[in-house]
């Protein structure tokens, strides 16, 4: 009797610990798995945001968006990753969106060609920020 | 007339100043923490810079929330806990060369600058001199510096149940590849 309960103590600590380190290495999830939250266009979210930083970011801020827009410019960055600026209807600033490298295969469209895309809106910087996109 | 040759003139002078500024939006910073538990590193591949090699004065600004970890549970923890993101989302940095007059930046090479400025992290401004190089090639300004922040500067709190896996001084590396403002 005493045995059994030793063992099934045991077994529940071990169980506990591999979940325990299991989550603690957990790798940021991409964001295949996840809806957007809204549609919108490239220029309505730079317009937004131009108009009212605090606003747009209580609605859009950290939410999984599906933005659509026309590509203007592509950047290799140091890692090798992508980042797209989308049209925001401004001379210089647009809708930056880092393309998640973890998600590969993915096809780069050429400039002036709409892109569709689905990624976490994280705020404004001059430009209007998006992290781990995947182009849809 | 007189008003075609002051617009000619504005035009060309403004042309002519928009050439001395140097920008990318996409530049490299990332942050080092040795710990005796762990090491942690953080990338971030979307800073904006600017900098204006007439008057060397430079800025930096980045969102916090574009800060890459390898693990979630560390990057929901910086996000949440430590930097707090959502109230405080943006890092800057305004400063200026002091030594701009030593750079030639029509000439290839590196050069060693001399940078002073403040830096805004977690809503707490601080006073900052980092050491760093300007390297001229071709067209390109890149912009290398490595320097410390010690998070209890920035009013940053780590419980200290974390203490031996978060370090004290933070290692910040920059690296930024400017190219000249085209407009």
């Amino acid at each position: 009797m005493k045995k059994s309960i030793l063992i099934i103590l045991a077994l529940a600590l071990v169980t506990g610990a591999a979940v325990g380190y299991y989550m603690y290495n957990k790798p940021v999830e991409t964001l295949e798995s996840k809806d957007a939250t809204a549609e919108i266009s490239a220029n309505a979210l730079f317009s937004e945001f131009s108009e009212d930083e605090t606003k747009a970011m209580e609605t859009y801020g950290s939410k999984v968006l599906e933005v659509k827009g026309s590509l203007i410019e592509t950047m290799e960055n140091s890692d090798g990753s992508t980042t797209l600026i989308l049209d925001g209807g401004d001379p210089i600033f647009g809708v930056k969106c880092r393309l998640d490298p973890s998600v590969i295969g993915e096809e780069i469209p050429a400039k002036g060609e709409t892109v569709r895309l689905k990624g976490l809106c994280i705020g404004m910087n001059a430009d209007v920020e998006m992290n781990q996109c995947i182009i849809l | 007339m007189k008003t075609i040759v002051t617009i000619l003139l504005f035009t060309l002078t403004t042309a002519l100043s928009a050439q001395t500024k140097y920008f990318t939006r996409n530049g490299t910073v990332t942050f080092f923490s040795s710990a005796p538990m762990e090491d942690i590193t953080a990338e971030n591949y979307n800073a904006t810079s600017v900098l204006d090699a007439e008057t060397g004065a430079m800025e930096f600004s980045i969102l916090m929330k574009s800060f890459n970890f390898k693990k979630a549970l560390m990057q929901e923890h910086f996000n949440e806990n430590y930097v707090e993101s959502d109230k405080f989302p943006k890092a800057t940095f305004k400063g200026k060369v002091l030594n701009m007059d030593d750079i030639d930046l029509s000439k290839q090479g590196s050069y060693p600058a001399k940078v002073e400025g403040e830096m805004t992290i977690h809503g707490v401004t601080q006073k900052i001199a980092p050491e760093g190089t300007i390297v001229v090639k071709g067209e390109q300004v890149i912009l290398e510096s490595k320097f410390i922040v010690k998070p209890e500067d920035y009013k940053i709190e780590i419980p200290d149940v974390v203490r031996e896996k978060i370090a004290k001084e933070i290692e910040v590396t920059v690296k930024t590849d400017l190219e000249p403002l085209k407009r």
